[in-house]
């Protein structure tokens, strides 16, 4: 691979080694998309959402009733890297969905929604917004979608700098050898119905965080050790058997995501809600909410994704920018 | 003037009488040369390549001009002080005292800020969202009255006059802006200091050679301090990450710019969040209540050489710092500044507080410690040129005798 500058320490050579394959993944798709262009092709552009229970997500807004203490929370950011995003077919195929890229919104294969647009609270991200995942598939009838939540292993373990947008983004990063933050949530939260203190020894918290991302990464060596595995990958698969490509729209409900969570508490020396380790017990209903292990409970069924009927006919979806 | 900065100016004089003749019609040529070429930054590996407005595009005869105007004392109202006064190489373009002092002694609400790696910062100073460019930054140290900095308000004229009667400074501004008809201009003043600061570019520690591969560059100690800097308990590095020790970065390819203020729980006056007048950080701007104490989290590198810290100097020491943090928050126990900082209500949540054992205090620090890049605290690319000159031309006479 002469692109790439091979440098004489072991783990630049890994990361090169992992950029080839991130090169050659990428090679292959196109291989793929050629064959598959002898088939008409037809434009994707896959509608996001988000709410809190019935209402529709906007930064400033506070929600009542969340979790299962009741409380109230103010979203500060809500984001996420979608990728491997495939199409059902009638007899149940799968037909994978080729993301454009724009290296701001989509770079290879990932794409990233964006439903903070910098105002108040959410000061720390950006006016820019996006709500929709852009690709195209063979012509053809579907019924429905599956996509998983976050980065792929080898596109997640890069030097950020050397990255195109959306992967560039710091503020949904975390080092190389953790990666990327797959999801982002971040809110401040009060009031709830808890009588006295946490029994479990959980301490009062006002500022509640959800990072998704791989966690135990292998060899650890140092926060720049590129890892060769993950021991937990941490990407939800998200599927919908009945999905209109064309007029619904896929949902990501934070009411349903926190439903089992007392965003009023943190366990002590954890991170301040869910930042995803396995030993940080305020992420079990997290990640039972988007239907992945946790500490010995096998995955299941995810509830955080639904889908909107017919809501996609309506209002044109798009990024800002 | 004084006999001394009379004698300087002697020299000075004398100096670029002999560069004009020495470089002559070849300096020409040269420049015509450069112009087709791209500006060669010499980054440290794994830096990206700055973004530079596309009306100041870089050029080594700019940078240089930029040099010069940067340690050029008549750059002041009263000819005392210059950027370099409160930028200053050897503290990596900081100061040493907590709250900047300018020309005429009036003091700044604010200390000065390290300009190692300014090139990547979308937005400057400590707390201004709409301050984007080190052109437009350039006019409020010079220009500005409250406070008076460089305190040059109402003299435009004579300043350019003395930049017009300096033949030096008439042939880098004609090489630096061969397009304009008259190229000393306070204008172009900005865009030669700007392209000067965005070389300033600071990568070449212990604890980069040690990312790129040299594992003996850091100590043990300091490698278990990056450990602890990088993870979940201390959460330091979710503002202070990436190459530039801060999640406030941008450059060419990055696509979104990203700019984050942050409240750390400095202060909570009367336990209602407050910050002292002088300074409530973004809520200056934005009116936000919210927006309380929160600062722009500057870069870690040079750190070391950096003291006092914070937005206000309010804190003398790194290892007093660890206290703010490992509280979650500074208590101050008496006086009008009174109030335990660790519950302030605007605080972020990676301010949580931590406990250290002696060791890993140690050890954080020593990490601290191998982000000073001392490369570029005597890069000669830097210096004050006419301190440099000064050297020089007393070396020469020295060897003559």
């Amino acid at each position: 691979m002469f692109p790439y500058h091979l440098p004489a320490t072991g783990r630049s050579s890994i990361r090169a080694a992992l950029r080839s394959i991130a090169t050659l993944a990428a090679a292959l798709v196109a291989a793929t998309t050629v064959r598959a262009q002898s088939a008409p092709q037809r434009a994707i552009a896959l509608r996001f959402a988000a709410s809190v229970d019935s209402l529709p997500f906007a930064c400033g807004t506070s929600y009542k009733n969340i979790g299962r203490t009741h409380a109230t929370i103010t979203p500060s950011d809500l984001r996420l890297f979608v990728h491997d995003v495939r199409l059902i077919g009638e007899h149940g195929e799968e037909i994978p969905v080729q993301l454009q890229s724009d290296s701001l919104w989509q770079s290879e294969g990932v794409a990233l929604l964006d439903f903070e647009n910098g105002s108040g609270p959410c000061s720390n991200g950006n006016a820019d917004v996006r709500d929709v995942v852009l690709g195209t598939a063979p012509a053809g009838n579907y019924r429905g979608v599956r996509f998983a939540v976050g980065v792929p292993f080898s596109l997640n373990h890069l030097d950020l700098t050397t990255q195109p947008s959306p992967l560039s983004l710091a503020r949904m990063f975390w080092a190389w050898n953790s990666g990327h933050k797959f999801l982002r949530v971040d809110m401040t939260t009060e009031g709830g119905e808890r009588r006295g203190a946490p029994t479990d020894g959980s301490e009062a918290a006002s500022t509640w965080m959800i990072h998704l991302g791989s966690t135990e990464c292998m060899p650890k060596g140092s926060v720049t050790t590129i890892p060769t595995q993950c021991a937990w990958a941490n990407r939800p698969v998200i599927s919908f058997a009945q999905f209109d490509i064309d007029r619904d729209v896929i949902d990501l409900d934070l009411g349903a995501l926190l439903r089992s969570a007392d965003v009023t508490v943190n366990q002590p020396k954890t991170a301040a809600g869910c930042m995803s380790g396995q030993t940080d017990r305020d992420c079990a209903p997290i990640f039972a909410a988007l239907g992945l292990p946790f500490a010995g409970a096998p995955g299941g069924s995810q509830n955080a994704f639904r889908v909107l009927r017919g809501s996609a006919a309506s209002a044109p979806a798009g990024g800002t920018r | 003037m004084s006999p001394h900065l009379a004698s300087r100016v002697l020299i000075l004089a004398g100096s670029a009488v002999l560069v004009v003749a020495s470089r002559g019609l070849a300096t020409r040529s040269v420049h015509a040369v450069g112009a087709q070429l791209p500006y060669e930054w010499k980054l440290p590996p794994g830096f990206p390549r700055p973004k530079v407005p596309a009306d100041n595009p870089m050029s080594d005869v700019k940078v240089e001009l930029g040099r010069y105007l940067f340690y050029d004392k008549r750059l002041s109202g009263n000819g005392t002080f210059s950027c370099a006064s409160c930028h200053q190489q050897n503290r990596a373009f900081a100061d040493s005292l907590p709250l900047g002092v300018g020309s005429t002694g009036e003091v700044h609400p604010r200390g000065s800020m390290s300009l190692a790696n300014v090139a990547y910062a979308p937005v400057l100073t400590w707390a201004n969202p709409n301050l984007k460019r080190l052109e437009q930054q350039a006019v409020v140290p010079m220009f500005g009255d409250s406070p008076i900095e460089l305190g040059l308000a109402g003299r435009e004229d004579s300043l350019l006059a003395a930049l017009r009667g300096d033949d030096r400074y008439r042939r880098m501004f004609a090489e630096s802006f061969p397009d304009d008809r008259e190229p000393v201009s306070v204008t172009n003043v900005t865009r030669a200091l700007a392209a000067f600061e965005r070389t300033l570019i600071s990568g070449r520690s212990a604890y980069d050679r040690y990312e790129h591969g040299d594992s003996t560059a850091l100590s043990p100690a300091a490698r278990r301090g990056a450990e602890m800097f990088f993870g979940e308990r201390l959460e330091c590095f979710h503002c202070h990450g990436g190459f530039a020790f801060t999640n406030t970065t941008d450059y060419v390819g990055k696509g979104f710019p990203e700019v984050e203020f942050h409240n750390t729980g400095l202060y909570n006056l009367r336990g209602t969040g407050a910050y002292p007048a002088a300074n409530p950080g973004l809520k200056e701007l934005s009116g936000r209540d919210d927006d309380m104490g929160k600062f722009k989290a500057p870069t870690l590198r040079n750190i070391a050489v950096t003291a006092p810290y914070m937005h206000d100097g309010s804190i003398r020491t790194l290892d007093e710092v660890i206290d703010h943090y490992a509280a979650g928050g500074r208590t101050i126990k008496a006086g009008p500044n009174a109030g335990v900082g660790s519950r302030n209500p605007h605080k972020s949540g990676f301010v949580k507080g931590f406990t250290l054992s002696s060791r890993e205090r140690a050890d954080l620090l020593a990490f601290l410690r191998s982000l000073t890049d001392s490369a570029f605290l005597t890069d000669a690319r830097f210096v004050d040129p006419f301190d440099a000159r000064a050297r020089a031309s007393r070396a020469h006479s020295a060897t003559s005798r």
